[in-house]
């Protein structure tokens, strides 16, 4: 064999080694590539792409112009690390710098700190130890501060510590509104919403929850070349209520002066406009800080004003009696005899505050006549009484988004008694919320057009900036007789000049529309002559009204009339916004001022008159009692007592 | 292939075998290799460029992500004031101020405040006047001068 054959041979032995190593290689990526590459691709893919979960933020709520009243805000989260804190000296210096400045027990910092392992059932059942990495040492810590202690621990050096940011449920105006509004518990990162519009509108109010999955470098950082797939996290929706925070404010204030003075078990105020049904304001008493719930009590956070009856008491009675207007049994002049304010009908005494004669009904308004307003009653009849109560709202829900709300206690016609007819007018026996005493207020204020009341104005999308605005409905006048609007807002104007059982809650300048109402309250079974509820319910101008205001003081010290207890915080409260809304007065001051003066001559000289009267008549009943007297002793026989004659 | 040769001399045409190729004297894997060495080195630089490109892309990532990180900041920062604003705002809060302060302030009576409109800006004023002159019916809601209420 020549030397040129045994290159050949090397060489192609040479070859041969190539070719099999080539084929071992072609196989080996065949396999990989084809026969496994789905198995190995979702192995390298879980290495690499990670998932990221967002939450969107919760809705807010803003009042009309824009206000915030519910809001997140930022805050921030401090947890430790048990396996990474370091030597129990280390654990002890970081317990006591946390503890200081978070004003926390150091003693249990140090033991979240220093509690590295805990002790879990396993799926099988069997208990086992497993590392404890994650203690919380604090949260919803103020952003402020939580970027000062971030600032401050990173310069320490210590290890373990981490910091997150989060969001929180924050009411900057406080106790504003609160009752209304609600408020939001945290339930294991869930929000609960426990009451008010927050838990009517949680639905909406509801963020959703956002997922990104990236393909991510060894750092963690997303690849700009990589796959991402994203569903947004987004924002829930935001409210925009019919509430004006300056008006909200003063109604606050004010009745707030009135817990000072009267101490009342509780105090409420609502403002609503007559035309629309907006809530414009509305307050009550007791009433709690939704940032601050460790002593709230339950008294506290009650919707009294959608969920308390009360009996109206005489504040019923310009409804009655529109009603009687609007039929035609009655008009402004026509004269009842209010019996001096004694008068048994159906075997039972029914009495007025003070002993009058013959009053017209723009009088029994003005005097506030329990026995004027039930004989008006009985001309109605209970079938036409009960369909006007009921054409103003009473026995109805409002439309107010809150939960729960009562639709009062109205009995149905069948269910009536005798003395029903008598009793329902002057507000006795019936109750209901203060929600559906204003709306029935509106309705009388607005010419009879019933409203539903409304507190969300607009609801807005943050994501697209689309609002959606909650309607008006307009429904026609309940009043078949187009006088009955005008005679009855003169016959309650009567009730704030001079005469009438509120001129405390009169306003210079401007023509107040209004009633008192001071109801005995019912307790165990019979009223009480030591529990009232004082109110005082009217709208300002009374012609064409910006408003209605109720405001009512439930159990008041001392005096109990509505006049007296609720009547100067109306006039306050409704001085105040006429000048916020700058609604020019009625009149003149001078013009208003020698009206008030010639309206108050006159009444003091029909006192006059009726004081002479009586005294004229004291003296002939004195005289006739003598004369009696003097006869009796001479002929022997014996005279009925006058409360005899009177029972017969 | 034959070359036809013909004689500047006489003119006469001869046909010359062609030239035999030379046999090379280097062997015929050296212009393999080059090749190779060409191709690799191709391939080699749009590697190179590539690796250069993804590593400023990745620079350019973090960048951007530091600030988005920052961005956030602000806007929790900005979440904050906002807030805070609110808090100032209320009215509770700045009653208690004037009762801490005795600033003695009280609500202005309605003649004590008057009001100022301007309806119209001056270019909106020239339009109009033009459309007036030019015979066209326009009906002015509003007028042209600042009206004291």
């Amino acid at each position: 064999m020549t030397q040129l054959s045994y290159i050949g041979i090397r060489m192609e032995a040479a070859w041969f080694v190539f070719l099999l190593t080539f084929a071992y290689l072609a196989y080996h990526m065949y396999t990989v590539q084809i026969l496994r590459h789905d198995e190995l691709y979702a192995k390298a893919k879980s290495k690499y792409t990670a998932v990221k979960t967002s939450q969107g933020h919760r809705g807010q709520i803003y009042d009309h112009a824009g206000n915030l009243l519910v809001g997140n805000v930022p805050c921030g989260n401090i947890f430790v690390d048990p396996t990474e804190t370091g030597s129990d000296e280390q654990c002890r210096m970081m317990a006591e710098l946390l503890a200081k400045e978070l004003s926390l027990d150091e003693k249990e910092v140090y033991k979240d700190l220093t509690t590295r392992e805990i002790t879990i059932r396993g799926k099988d059942g069997k208990l086992k130890t497993i590392p404890k990495r994650y203690a919380v040492i604090k949260n919803a810590i103020e952003f402020d501060e939580f970027e000062r202690l971030k600032l401050k621990i990173s310069r320490t050096g210590f290890k373990g510590i981490h910091f997150s940011n989060a969001f929180k449920r924050n009411y900057p105006k406080n106790e504003l509104l609160a009752n209304i509004l609600g408020f939001t518990n945290l339930d294991r990162d869930k929000v609960i919403a426990v009451i008010g519009l927050e838990k009517f509108y949680d639905s909406n109010m509801t963020s959703g929850k956002g997922k990104t999955k990236f393909e991510r470098s060894r750092d963690g950082l997303p690849l700009a070349f990589g796959n991402v797939s994203r569903e947004e996290a987004h924002d829930g929706l935001n409210l925009y209520l019919t509430i004006r925070e300056p008006l909200q404010a003063i109604l606050e204030e004010e009745l707030d002066k009135l817990m000072e003075v009267h101490k009342p078990t509780a105090a409420y105020a609502i403002m609503a406009d007559p035309y629309t049904g907006d809530i414009l304001a509305v307050a009550q008493r007791p009433t709690f800080n939704p940032n601050i719930r460790k002593n709230m009590t339950p008294q506290a956070w009650r919707n009294r004003i959608a969920e308390d009856v009360i009996e109206p008491g005489s504040i019923m009675k310009p409804i009655a009696i529109a009603g009687a207007l609007d039929l035609g049994v009655v008009t402004p002049e026509t004269r009842f005899d209010c019996e001096k304010g004694r008068w048994y009908y159906g075997g039972k005494l029914l009495r007025d505050s003070h002993p009058m004669g013959v009053l017209t009904v723009s009088e029994i308004i003005q005097h506030s006549s329990n026995i004027g307003t039930a004989k008006i009653a009985l001309m109605m009849g209970e079938r036409q009484l009960d369909s006007t109560l009921r054409a103003f709202g009473y026995g109805k829900k409002t439309g107010v988004p809150l939960k729960p709300e009562t639709t009062g206690i109205f009995r149905p016609l069948q269910r009536w008694d005798k003395l029903s007819i008598t009793r329902f007018p002057i507000g006795q026996g019936i109750a209901a919320s203060p929600l559906q005493i204003i709306r029935s207020y509106c309705i009388l204020a607005n010419g009879g057009h019933p409203v539903n009341l409304r507190l969300v104005d607009r609801i807005e999308n943050p994501a697209t900036g689309k609002i959606e605005k909650i309607p008006v409905v307009r429904q026609p006048s309940i009043y078949r007789n187009p006088n009955t609007h005008r005679d009855i807002i003169e016959m309650m104007k009567r009730v704030t000049e001079p005469g009438g059982t509120a001129t405390i809650a009169a306003i210079r300048g401007y023509h107040v529309a209004g009633k008192t109402g001071t109801a005995q309250k019912f307790i165990n079974g019979e009223y009480s002559h030591k529990k009232f509820t004082a109110s005082f319910v009217g709208f300002v101008p009374a012609e064409k009204p910006r408003f209605v205001l109720l405001v009512t003081a439930d159990e008041p010290h001392g005096s109990y009339y509505g006049g007296t207890v609720s009547g100067p915080y109306f006039k306050s409260i409704a001085e105040r916004t006429l000048k916020y809304m700058r609604t020019p007065p009625d009149m003149d001051f001078a013009v208003y001022d020698a009206k008030f003066k010639a309206a108050k001559a006159k009444v003091m000289a029909e006192k006059r008159r009726l004081w002479a009267q009586e005294a004229k008549e004291r003296a002939e009943r004195a005289r006739r009692r003598k004369m009696q007297k003097s006869q009796t002793k001479s002929s022997g026989s014996t005279t009925r007592s006058y409360a005899q004659r009177q029972k017969s | 292939m034959n070359t036809y040769a013909r004689s500047l001399k006489d003119g006469s045409e001869t046909i010359v075998a062609s030239r035999q190729r030379q046999p090379s004297r280097k062997p015929w894997f050296f212009a393999f290799a080059v090749k190779i060495i060409l191709m690799c080195s191709f391939i080699f630089a749009a590697v190179t460029c590539r690796i250069m490109y993804n590593a400023r892309i990745e620079a350019l990532n973090k960048e951007a992500t530091k600030i988005q990180m920052r961005i956030r900041k602000i806007n929790l920062i900005s979440a904050n004031l906002r807030n805070k604003r609110e808090e100032l705002t209320a009215y509770p809060y700045i009653s208690a101020k004037i009762k801490q302060y005795n600033l003695r302030l009280r609500a202005a009576d309605y003649r004590q405040v008057s009001y100022l409109r301007i309806i119209d800006l001056p270019e909106k004023r020239a339009a109009k006047r033009h459309l007036v002159s030019s015979g066209r019916k326009y009906r002015e809601n509003t007028s042209a001068v600042a009206s004291l209420r």
